[in-house]
């Protein structure tokens, strides 16, 4: 077996988190840097993301995915970071012992001294939603579909029916309009789109798309090939209509159902993970429950905007970087739990470093639980509301941010727990 | 003068307020179901002259993956269509580089498509 090879920060995937933790991690003085990467070049979802809408809280540009990417790999070259792609990562341990495989390396180990974890997440799958039905060819999820057209260049049919609102589903309606295929209908169980609203504007309103909320495929048809879809009106509890069945003659299904941060590796290497996001429990250092191995991007939660993961992943690489040199390889003894209260799911960070609490802003992450207009965001310490922020909507789409200062606590004594709420103003 | 009603649904924040826009001539002469001021030039944007980024491929023989192009900026929505047509029709010679012109003032809209990935 090869020896092991010891390196300071180790970068698992070359997307958009892994090129920005990187950059940060050379910034912060952090020299033996590697990225690995399992596709055959750096830049992950972003290659086959062509259209436009990234960028614009960055660069103040509106780019598509492959130029976002290019900016970052520009500079991780510049920098003469190294990286290595068409590897796969096969075991993490919580030692940090990092084993993967590569046709041109065969088997190699790293000794990290700190692992960044940013290997994204991938998409439900038909399986997770339990349609009847034939097993026909012609199902795809949106991302599968979205990578034949745009990186491998096939059509994956003719006659298309959308399952799902989310924006992959939106952008590939508009896609596969572009390249001559009729997009029949989206189809969302929920009473509202999880897409954003200029998607649903740009990307079916444009073209005549109907999108139906509430609504569910309840049957799928065809031997082989797919020949249709049979849909069904759902009630409030989300439960098909007996009675309101139509069918749709397709041969293609789109998937758009939801993303799962990628955590299998994380698992093996004992890190901790949310039942609610699916990702990694970390503290407001990125810092998962085991010392040296940080998460960001998608397989930490699943963002919005890449631009977010760009600015997340660069503390991840920060911190990673001063984790390596030996200066903070402790996890947060003293740290105060953050809980999600009512109308409120999937806090990031979990856990916020006692002194930090009272010295420095913290930028929270979630989602809220439902659409909410007029609502207010109650900021609670141990029980008792420190700090009150009114927002005119919430939807479980858009992602919020909501920053914890020192000031909230100024007169109170230590903290144990923080809960985050929603309430109607 | 005739008055004609479209309704549009509001993409400047996540409330999506739908707007009842009243056009006369072309010209927006009155917006209701607004919530903010954004609402009010939305409307006038979309409802007089809309404009929309396009995207789409090119396929290159033998190459994978095919060439992404994008407009410069965006262009009137009514000639989406005789854009993606007009790259439809493109045959770009390698190497590209990202940023690359790969149809100058296409359909006579004064924007240009651009190359969005190396293709060498």
């Amino acid at each position: 077996m090869n020896a092991i090879i010891p390196i300071d920060v180790l970068i698992i995937g070359g997307g958009p988190a892994g090129l920005a933790a990187a950059l940060a991690a050379k910034a912060a003085g952090a020299d033996d840097i590697l990225i690995l990467e399992r596709e055959n070049e750096l830049g992950g979802i972003l290659r086959q993301c062509i259209h436009t809408g990234f960028g614009l809280h960055i660069f103040k540009e509106e780019l598509t995915g492959p130029e976002y990417a290019a900016r970052y790999i520009a500079e991780v070259h510049a920098q003469g970071i190294p990286s290595q792609c068409d590897t796969m990562v096969i075991d993490i341990t919580s030692d940090r012992l990092v084993t993967c495989v590569s046709a041109a390396h065969g088997l190699q180990r790293f000794q990290a001294g700190a692992i960044v974890l940013a290997m994204g997440c991938r998409e439900r799958p038909r399986g997770a939603l339990g349609i009847p039905g034939a097993r026909s060819s012609g199902i795809y999820s949106a991302g599968t579909a979205q990578r034949f057209v745009n990186l491998d260049g096939y059509l994956p049919g003719r006659r298309v029916v959308i399952l799902g609102s989310g924006d992959i589903g939106l952008i590939m309606a508009r896609r596969l309009t572009f390249a001559g295929i009729k997009v029949e209908a989206v189809v969302e169980l929920m009473p509202y789109s999880s897409g954003l609203k200029r998607n649903i504007v740009q990307c079916l309103d444009d073209f005549d798309i109907p999108l139906m909320l509430s609504h569910t495929v309840t049957a799928i048809h065809g031997k082989g090939r797919l020949t249709g879809v049979t849909i069904s009106k759902v009630d409030a509890d989300l439960s098909p209509i007996p009675g309101s069945e139509r069918h749709i003659p397709c041969d293609t299904l789109l998937l758009s159902v939801g993303l799962i941060p990628e955590n299998e590796l994380s698992r093996n290497a004992g890190v901790d993970l949310d039942a609610t996001t699916g990702g990694p429990v970390v503290d407001n250092r990125l810092q998962t429950s085991v010392p040296g191995i940080f998460a960001c991007g998608n397989v930490l939660h699943v963002h919005d905007l890449v631009d977010h993961v760009s600015v997340e992943a660069a503390e991840a690489g920060r911190q990673a970087a001063l984790a390596a040199v030996g200066r903070s390889l402790v996890a947060a003894e003293s740290a105060v739990a953050v809980r999600a209260g009512d109308g409120v799911r999937g806090i990031v960070p979990q856990r916020i470093n006692s002194e930090t609490l009272t010295t420095t802003p913290v930028k929270l992450m979630f989602r809220p639980s439902s659409v909410r207009r007029n609502a207010v965001l109650v900021v609670e310490a141990d029980g008792v509301p420190v700090h009150r922020v009114k927002k005119r909507i919430l939807t479980p789409g858009e992602m919020v941010e909501l920053s914890i200062k020192p000031d909230f606590f100024a007169a109170a004594k230590p903290v144990r727990e923080l809960c985050i709420r929603c309430e109607n103003s | 003068m005739t008055t004609t009603k479209r309704e549009i649904t509001c993409i400047s924040c996540p409330l999506g307020c739908s707007l009842e826009v009243s056009l006369a001539d072309g010209q927006v002469v009155a917006v209701t179901g607004n919530e903010c001021p954004r609402g009010l030039s939305y409307a006038r944007q979309e409802c007089v002259h809309p404009e929309r980024m396009v995207t789409a491929l090119i396929p290159i023989p033998g190459r994978t993956p095919p060439l992404s192009v994008r407009t410069e900026r965006p262009i009137p929505k009514d000639r989406i269509m005789d854009c993606l047509c007009a790259i439809a029709a493109a045959r770009p010679t390698l190497p590209i580089r990202i940023g690359d012109v790969i149809i100058p003032d296409v359909v006579g809209v004064g924007v240009d498509v651009i190359a969005t990935r190396d293709l060498l």
